[in-house]
């Protein structure tokens, strides 16, 4: 049975985890190297991850034999590594080879892990061993053509996710992912896949954290772009991995999951008319009602379905 | 001196023997190709050949002309400026090398089927169950069923130690009278059906027991192997409208915690799960 109160203490332990290593490391190492002071910033989201996970009594075991297991083991760690190889430039100007030659390599290792991230997670599934049997409803086509999707749709959100933090935005878009991560953690749980919807709460936790941490912590310069950069980066691919496994091994929705994943892009409502012209302030509270807003209505949708199909199960329990 | 002989000959594919007859499952032909001593000719040509009661011997497609006189009537047949690379014996010759390995390969597996005397029976989906319950907080059970199962037996009466026996479950298609309940359960808490979409078992060894059989075997549920030992009870095979039915019944207890289950589908729902086996058998 689902248990509130460990789902908090998770969250929470993650959030304080990750927030105290970030923000001792932040301070400690601002004058260091800039690699080795974002290194130990990804240690700290580790940290704050583990201890959560921990909580939850999440064992991992290799070889990962589920989705989840692939997420934790895979797809996480390599989106750091990717985000951390992402930020990691040669300090030089742009016109320099090997700065050139660098964002090259950086670019080809992000292309190669968005495209690979659906198929992982869909490793040894019936999605793909019935296409290699030829005993599935679904062809070669249907596979091939939901993967590609799905790898535009995690590349698009990236890039706008981006370009968003580039235009100032990178506070509310945070703020925004860490809501979806935690309404996706509240969907799947609602849906009856209770453990896919508690990973979910040890991430938003940490990197809640995380990202406070890291205002906290420039609060007079500002958050160093490259860390905003890597945060960003490792809720957009943790979010749609989420909501990946919750569409093709839970019980969500194409609409459920398309709703979450894109709320967080509310943010550019803001960016156009008329209310780019307002206060930075208010601005921010429309774009956290917007990202709120679609959140809960899915929330509420699947609240009553939950009502209607769960609750007599629960309630013969509860007898 | 010798010679190439050729031999159509008819065999037929031993499937078994049952209560003292030969059962023969089907018959061929085959084309068979061997070497005789070479008969003495009795028109002098060294590559003619007219005996009547043996085919002509061939040249590798060389043409000749027979020196030696053949319009004698004494001789049934003449052979005189044949043709061997063209007509009836071209393609005799053609046929041997084809047909040669094909014998080959169809003489071996004469010799299986006659060495190999079990009887394999296909699942009756119809007439057979896999149902399962489970502990309800502890004070009654739940009842469910698989309804999509298939499987083969193989039972070698003579030596009881060739049998197997293979079942293999859809998990998708759990079944719990419940659909919302049934849902639950094909998630990955529970049975996660996208990602372990049977549950198999597939026997090892196979001993006699009183009134059946001890079958061990490898039995693979949520993505787990373990070996278990399951009592095959019944055995007995009878007739029904010229189809051949044998049945058995089994009952095992498995903890769902041993196949990687998820710890929090284990809670009102008990840990240990009792799947009972009523199958029958059939073969035509």
């Amino acid at each position: 049975m689902p248990d509130p109160f460990q789902y908090m203490i998770a969250l929470l332990a993650a959030f304080t985890a990750s927030f105290l290593a970030i923000f001792i490391s932040q301070l400690a190492m601002r004058a260091t190297i800039p690699s080795l002071a974002r290194f130990v910033f990804m240690v700290g989201l580790v940290l704050g991850l583990l201890t959560g996970y921990r909580i939850l009594g999440f064992e991992l075991r290799w070889p990962p034999v589920n989705a989840l297991d692939r997420f934790l083991m895979i797809v996480l760690p390599a989106a750091m590594i990717v985000e951390f190889i992402g930020v990691v430039r040669v300090p030089d100007n742009q016109h320099n080879f090997l700065f050139r030659f660098s964002s090259f390599c950086a670019a080809t290792v992000r292309f190669a892990f968005i495209v690979s991230v659906g198929r992982v997670l869909w490793h040894d599934s019936v999605y793909l061993s019935s296409v290699e049997s030829n005993t599935n409803d679904w062809s070669p086509f249907i596979v091939f053509g939901v993967l590609l999707s799905g790898a535009a749709l995690l590349y698009a959100a990236l890039r706008s996710s981006m370009i968003l933090a580039f235009r100032g935005v990178s506070a509310s878009l945070t703020a925004g992912l860490v809501m979806s991560l935690l309404a996706t953690g509240m969907v799947t749980m609602l849906a009856g896949y209770i453990k896919g919807g508690a990973a979910a709460m040890p991430l938003a936790g940490g990197i809640c954290g995380a990202a406070l941490a890291l205002w906290m912590a420039g609060k007079k310069t500002g958050p160093a772009t490259s860390h905003v950069q890597f945060l960003i980066g490792i809720s957009v691919t943790a979010l749609f991995s989420l909501l990946w496994i919750g569409r093709f091994f839970g019980q969500l929705t194409t609409f459920d999951v398309l709703m979450i994943f894109l709320s967080p892009h509310c943010c550019w409502l803001s960016e156009f008319w008329p209310f780019r012209d307002y206060s930075n302030n208010y601005r921010m509270v429309i774009r956290m009602a917007a990202v709120a807003l679609i959140l809960l209505v899915v929330l509420f949708f699947k609240w009553q379905q939950f009502m209607q199909k769960m609750i007599p199960l629960i309630a013969f329990q509860a007898e | 001196m010798f010679r190439k002989s050729y031999a159509i000959i008819e065999i037929a594919v031993v499937e078994g023997i049952h209560d003292g007859h030969l059962t023969i499952r089907g018959g061929f032909f085959a084309l068979m190709e061997g070497k005789q001593p070479m008969p003495e000719r009795s028109n002098g040509c060294s590559e003619c050949f007219t005996d009547s009661s043996m085919p002509p011997t061939m040249t590798r497609g060389k043409r000749h002309d027979c020196l030696f006189d053949t319009s004698d009537s004494q001789s049934p047949v003449s052979f005189q400026n044949h043709n061997l690379t063209k007509g009836p014996y071209a393609m005799l010759r053609m046929m041997t090398l084809v047909l040669k390995p094909l014998t080959l390969l169809l003489t071996c597996c004469i010799g299986a089927g006659v060495a190999w005397s079990a009887d394999e029976y296909d699942y009756d989906l119809v007439h057979s169950s896999v149902s399962f319950k489970a502990r309800h907080l502890d004070i009654s059970w739940i009842h469910g069923r698989f309804n999509d199962v298939s499987g083969k037996f193989i039972i070698d009466r003579d030596d009881v130690t060739k049998s197997s026996f293979q079942l293999t479950i859809k998990a998708e298609s759990v079944d719990t009278a419940n659909p919302a309940r049934d849902e639950h359960l094909r998630q990955p808490d529970y049975f996660d059906t996208k990602q372990f979409p049977t549950i198999e078992f597939k026997s090892t060894a196979v001993k006699a027991i009183e009134d059946g059989f001890e079958v061990t075997g490898d039995f693979t549920m949520h993505g787990t192997t373990k070996k278990i030992v399951v009592k095959l009870m019944g055995g007995k095979e009878i007739e029904s409208r010229g189809v051949k039915r044998v049945g058995f019944s089994t009952e095992l207890k498995l903890k769902r915690s041993d196949f990687n289950f998820d710890k929090s589908g284990i809670g009102a729902i008990g840990d240990e799960a009792i799947i009972l086996i009523d199958c029958e058998g059939m073969r035509k």
